[in-house]
């Protein structure tokens, strides 16, 4: 003999309707998809229980509000609602910093203002006039690729064209500018460091 | 071994049977009524 199988569609009307007895079925068949779905997501079991738990809450309240719309499939539908529910989840999970409390957990590593304290600011001033002062000891004409390039924020080939040089002169002196930088601050034992 | 993949399939996992039951009991518990300015109430009989 034939066993027949009631549809969802009509396991939804009959609960609509009133029939308690047509949630389970809806429950059992659909489970395992969602329930998958949802843990392949949240990648944790108790996290994707509570998941699954919110989602067959909200498709009760709906069916019992009277507001589902039966244009679309019951499991489709259902699959939405849990696709929300783990955004909901990732974008509630995002705005709480989550941090293990351990001694070698630096608090500030989580609530540091980007904004320079008075400090940063002190030290960033010390360290623009040391290389500043760094400068005026490199031979001319890489001071003034230099500075033309990092100072007055020229490109290459406007260098080339203010001093007379092709860019790839232009290019040389800036690097052997930076080359003797380095020298000068190893020479000079500076930290520049923020 | 460093594992480079995860597991394949999740397929036998399924939520707490205690989950079922709740969503069970809870949409017998829940009633919800309609008022006339087509508001719903929800009451929760326990």
């Amino acid at each position: 003999m034939e066993s027949k199988v009631i549809s969802d569609s009509k396991l939804v009307k009959n609960y609509i309707n009133g029939c308690e007895k047509s949630l389970e079925p809806l429950i059992l068949r659909h489970k395992q998809r969602i329930f998958s779905f949802i843990r392949s997501k949240v990648l944790d079991k108790e996290v994707a229980e509570d998941i699954f738990q919110d989602t067959f809450i909200k498709v009760i309240n709906t069916l019992k509000r009277g507001s589902y719309n039966e244009e679309g499939k019951f499991l489709p539908w259902v699959m939405r609602i849990a696709h929300n529910l783990v955004i909901d989840y990732f974008r509630k999970n995002k705005r709480i910093p989550r941090f293990n409390n351990t001694d070698e957990f630096d608090i500030f590593s989580v609530i540091s203002d980007s904004v320079l304290n008075i400090e940063k600011q002190l030290i960033r001033a010390q360290i623009l006039e040391d290389v500043k002062g760094l400068i005026v000891e490199l031979p001319d004409d890489q001071k003034q690729v230099l500075v033309m390039r990092m100072y007055k924020d020229m490109s290459f080939k406007e260098i080339s064209e203010n001093t007379g040089v092709s860019i790839n002169t232009a290019l040389g002196r800036m690097r052997y500018a930076l080359i003797n930088l380095r020298k000068l601050i190893k020479k000079h034992e500076i930290n520049l460091v923020n | 071994m460093m594992q480079f993949y995860t597991e394949k399939t999740r397929e036998n996992e399924q939520p707490n049977q205690e989950i079922i039951q709740y969503l069970i009991n809870y949409s017998k518990e829940l009633r919800i009524v309609k008022t006339n300015e087509n508001h719903c109430i929800e009451l929760h009989l326990n």
